[in-house]
């Protein structure tokens, strides 16, 4: 006896609808099937859902637009070579490396120059200008009569020169391990040896002004600071050239053109 | 397939044989994706773009296939961007100047039953998420099973089911007031 429309708001009409699409186990479409034989809701349900199906599946199409031939420019602009080249020098692209690189370097640049102001900050403020002279042409005074054997071991002379001034020595591992007597000789005279820019002791009291030298400097003779300083200017000239090379090129073109 | 490997060898009127072969099979189903005629072609367009750029890539088996997965992808990307500018579904089917191919019913009313039915069912469809719309047109439509369908829109085969029945329901809830239609 069929059932009354209440009765088929409590049922179950995603049941009724997987049912259709046969995604139901044994248990399940046992259930489902009996309430298509007992429920007019459920029957029509089941109807409806399947008349839509083959209504869908009879949707008219309207005729294509066009014909989806390719032609020679589209085969040749899909073609791989086109399309790394396409890569490689796309716009979006190129702006975005551009603008990357731009970044990049100014960070760069900021944070060199932020550095070097926070460590002029950082500087002790009990020596001044003069008192760092008074201790450099010292030390040199102090340093100058040691001999330098070739194969002089640098920390332990920088050790007996500062122990000769009575100003405190650095510890002898952060010299490096065999400077040329060349390097040494000439970091004495009045023009001691400093690192990379030539004021990296500078403000440095605990050390004795060859040590600093040799302990900053790197195999290169260039410091970190120097080189950041250099890769960052880099990026910025590469990104900006990236960024203009459209306009540069236009006008190139332009001026061939006139 | 022998079109296929002489289109690789670069011969572009083997590839372009592939695209006469295929091309009204292809725009129908992308049409019922894409409710827009216009979006339809270049969704289509894209998809023979697509499987000439790469061909290297057909592993075998069914070229119809083969080129549906493409063109069902190309329309889901189709779909996003119209997501985010939505325009009116399937313009056609409004539009009194196209009719839809004569079919079986030559009687004019059975003409005309046919044509509101399809306005209605369009209707509902474009009303449908696109998810929902996707895994029923190519279920109902173009006969792929659940798995394959869970590969083309790369979920799992239960979110197929789920949607297609889901959407089935939401489809009769949408076409409630026009159920004479469907009823024959």
């Amino acid at each position: 006896m069929p059932r009354s429309a209440a009765d088929h708001a409590a049922h179950d009409e995603l049941l009724i609808a997987r049912l259709y699409g046969g995604d139901v186990d044994d248990r399940e479409r046992a259930r489902a099937l009996e309430l298509v034989a007992v429920c007019e809701g459920c029957a029509a349900l089941y109807a409806d859902v399947g008349a839509i199906a083959d209504a869908t599946a009879a949707l008219p199409v309207p005729p294509r637009p066009r014909d989806f031939a390719l032609t020679e420019g589209d085969a040749a602009r899909l073609s791989p070579r086109h399309r790394f080249r396409g890569r490689l020098l796309g716009l979006g692209r190129r702006r975005s490396f551009g603008g990357a690189m731009v970044s990049l370097g100014f960070s760069g640049l900021v944070l060199t120059f932020a550095l070097s102001i926070f460590g002029a900050v950082g500087k002790p403020a009990s020596l001044d200008a003069g008192a760092i002279q008074e201790q450099r042409a010292a030390a040199a005074a102090t340093a100058a009569p040691v001999p330098a054997p070739a194969d002089n071991n640098f920390g332990a002379n920088a050790t007996a020169a500062t122990a000769a001034t009575a100003i405190p020595a650095k510890a002898p591992e952060t010299a490096s391990p065999a400077p040329s007597p060349a390097f040494y000789d000439g970091a004495t005279p009045g023009a001691p040896a400093v690192a990379g820019g030539g004021t990296s002791n500078a403000w440095a009291p605990s050390a004795p002004p060859a040590v600093p030298a040799a302990a900053t400097i790197s195999q290169s003779g260039w410091d970190g600071r120097e080189i950041v300083l250099g890769g960052s200017t880099a990026a910025l000239a590469l990104g900006m050239l990236f960024l203009l090379a459209p306009a540069i090129r236009r006008r190139l073109r332009g001026g061939a053109r006139r | 397939m022998a079109l296929v490997e002489e289109a690789l060898r670069g011969r572009l009127e083997a590839f372009n044989q592939l695209v006469a072969r295929h091309q009204d099979h292809l725009f129908g189903l992308v049409f019922r994706l894409v409710p827009d005629r216009d979006q339809a072609a270049d969704a289509v367009q894209e998809a023979f773009f697509s499987a000439y750029r790469n061909l290297e890539s057909f592993r075998g088996g069914s070229v119809r296939s083969w080129l549906g997965r493409i063109a069902v992808n190309a329309a889901m990307d189709m779909q996003r961007v119209r997501h985010r500018r939505p325009v009116q579904p399937y313009p056609e089917f409004e539009d009194d100047s196209w009719q839809p191919p004569a079919g079986e019913e030559t009687e004019p009313e059975s003409q005309s039953l046919a044509l509101e039915r399809s306005r209605a069912l369009a209707r509902a469809l474009g009303a449908l998420p696109f998810e929902q719309r996707n895994c029923i047109v190519l279920f109902d439509v173009d006969g792929y099973d659940y798995a394959e369908i869970a590969g083309i829109m790369r979920v799992s085969v239960g979110t197929v089911k789920s949607r297609i029945h889901r959407g089935r329901l939401a489809l009769r809830s949408a076409l409630a007031p026009n159920r004479e239609l469907f009823r024959g």
